[in-house]
């Protein structure tokens, strides 16, 4: 059974252009295919433009589609919701961290009080059950007691976005679509929640759609990876071989951006003289 | 040649809550004419606001001490008046976000040469050709249709290449950079350090590079400073930075990036959480996260070391530079 498959996904956004006459269409995203196995982590790779964020919206329903499918544990989610049940299955199968977990958690709500909702939304648990899951989701994220009570603003970026994944793991989700989840973290930061992923996929078994612009960050977590480019996939194959040996022209030149010693900006301008300024 | 730029012993309190806490500790260094020298650090480490006290940019309520130097001049008790001319003529300055910096309801062309008509007193038509050829510069196709364009109009990538223009067309002899390809593109990234970089050689200017990626600030800079807890920590050659650093803390920093090359089993973390520079207290502010700490670290602050063309603050520099201090894993180096 596969956690999510996508089947020529497009979205067109219409664009009003001056005086609010005259529309043209923009396509985000353009044919794009792919499937996620349980237990599976596909990297999704792009710049800003590239359709990458627009696949998540509607991976989580916050986007239609404009044509193509999306299943999540084999179960379609093109059409929207008929019933107040269906919304909530589909709430509990895929679950989104955000980049900046500031904007998307409540301010007011302290971290405790957002995961009993989730629990008491999505999970039978009583309310001794629902307590004893709360420290559970927190010590799986390295946050403990302490955190429950506090509110986002009480909490370091780090510990922020471990709660963002504490509340995406509490509904236990089939997949968790993470949108440049640790793009805003310090390094060291970083380091933790990307040991931290790796861990709850071993244990858990949840399937992951990694977004992210950071190559390393990609190699690290994920086994498959598209590289997305002004909606088009152009490349895709297991992570190794996409990195090691990257066929599409514009995957070499993601490659050759990323500073290493030695590193020749210049190299990466000269090979796209047209694009330079672009 | 005497330095351009001299920081020395720079402290910063900042008032938070009901108190002055600081946010710099002792912070020295020099730059000589045409060097490049990137800060590097995590959120909070104090980078930013060691760019801001050069200029004497400090939110309001900041108490600072020391002494900063600039070709020659005391910033500290520089006039009101020569403030501005240094901030204006000398000292140019790109920051992370440029829609942030540019008024967004003036066209390109009006933001670029406001400066010039207004301060220097030249002819519009002249200013409007010097904005043309500077924009040129910085690799920007048919600058006469982006002169007449709004900011909003253009990409960020491009738009900060305009900052970067507006900053040339001022020919100071030092710029701070803090951040200014953070919010770009990789690809948009490497063209933005490419325009930066020749521009040094051509008109050997000076720059400070703010940056959290210590891989970036090896691949563009002279030397490379690390804070931590808004102390300087360590200043190494930039060719040192990622091969032999000195200072557990970029060792630990540098370790604990996910590689390009290969998948780790699991990243080396830095246990703990950064230290805000206000909670560090007698000891070394890394100590508690530190895997070579020995007692003395906790007991008594570091005094910065000078070791050949380096300055550690660490009481094992000595030993861990004998040692051959730490080869970082293979995979660090090497692609």
């Amino acid at each position: 059974m596969s956690a999510v498959v996508a089947e020529s996904l497009c979205k067109t956004f219409r664009v009003r252009g001056e005086a609010g006459r005259v529309h043209h269409e923009f396509v985000a995203v353009d044919d794009v295919s792919f499937t996620v196995a349980r237990g599976a982590s596909l990297g999704i790779v792009g710049e800003s433009g590239s359709g990458k964020t627009t696949i998540a919206r509607m991976l989580s329903g916050l986007e239609r589609a404009s044509s193509g499918t999306i299943a999540v544990a084999d179960r379609d989610r093109s059409t929207p919701v008929r019933s107040s049940g269906e919304r909530r299955r589909r709430g509990r199968e895929l679950q989104i961290v955000f980049q900046d977990p500031y904007t998307s958690l409540d301010p007011r709500q302290s971290v405790g009080a957002c995961l009993e909702e989730v629990l008491r939304l999505h999970t039978q648990l009583d309310r001794a059950g629902r307590r004893s899951r709360i420290l559970e989701l927190l010590d799986s994220v390295g946050l403990d007691e302490r955190h429950a009570s506090s509110l986002p603003r009480a909490l370091s970026g780090g510990q922020r976005q471990r709660a963002a994944i504490a509340r995406a793991l509490a509904a236990e989700p089939i997949v968790i679509v993470l949108d440049e989840a640790v793009s805003a973290l310090d390094v060291s930061v970083q380091a933790q929640v990307l040991n931290l992923l790796g861990e709850l996929r071993a244990r858990t078994g949840v399937a992951y759609v990694f977004i992210s612009h950071n190559l390393a960050v990609i190699r690290q977590v994920t086994d498959e990876a598209l590289v997305l480019r002004r909606g088009r996939v152009v490349e895709r194959g297991p992570t190794e071989t996409v990195l090691d040996a990257p066929a599409h022209e514009y995957t070499q030149r993601l490659l050759a951006s990323v500073p290493v010693p030695g590193w020749d900006p210049h190299a990466v301008c000269g090979r796209a003289p047209a694009e330079r300024a672009r | 040649m005497s330095a351009l730029l001299e920081v020395d012993q720079l402290a910063v309190q900042l008032p938070i809550g009901q108190r002055l806490r600081p946010v710099l500790h002792d912070v020295s260094f020099t730059l000589a004419r045409g060097e490049v020298l990137a800060v590097v650090g995590e959120s909070g480490s104090g980078k930013s606001m060691t760019a801001r006290a050069i200029v004497r940019l400090l939110p309001p309520g900041a108490a600072s001490s020391g002494r900063v130097t600039f070709d020659g001049t005391d910033v500290g008790s520089a006039t009101r008046a020569q403030l501005r001319e240094l901030r204006a003529r000398r000292v140019g300055m790109i920051f992370q976000d440029p829609r942030a910096a540019i008024n967004p309801i003036h066209r390109i062309g009006d933001f670029l040469t406001e400066a010039l008509v207004r301060d220097r007193r030249m002819r519009k038509a002249e200013a409007h050709e010097r904005a043309v050829a500077v924009l040129g510069e910085v690799g920007i196709d048919d600058p006469g249709r982006r002169l007449r364009q709004h900011p909003h109009e253009l990409s960020g990538g491009m738009l900060q290449r305009v900052m970067i223009a507006s900053v040339l067309l001022a020919e100071p002899d030092l710029i701070l950079a803090d951040e200014p390809t953070t919010a770009l593109d990789v690809t948009t990234q490497a063209e933005v350090v490419a325009v930066l970089g020749d521009l040094r050689r051509e008109r050997a200017m000076a720059m400070v590079f703010i940056t959290h990626d210590l891989e970036l600030a090896a691949a563009i800079s002279d030397r490379v400073a690390v804070m931590y807890a808004g102390y300087l920590v360590e200043t190494l050659p930039a060719a040192q930075a990622l091969e032999r650093p000195i200072h557990p803390y970029t060792e630990a920093l540098l370790r604990s990036r996910p590689e390009l090359s290969r998948r780790m089993a699991a990243i080396p973390q830095i246990p703990g959480r950064p230290l805000a520079a206000h909670e560090a207290t007698g000891g070394c502010p890394f100590q508690p996260r530190c895997s070579y700490a020995i007692e003395r670290c906790a007991a008594e602050r570091p005094e910065p070391v000078r070791l050949g063309g380096e300055s550690v603050m660490c009481h094992r520099a000595q030993e861990r530079r004998a040692a051959g201090s730490a080869p970082v894993g293979e995979g660090t180096l090497v692609r």
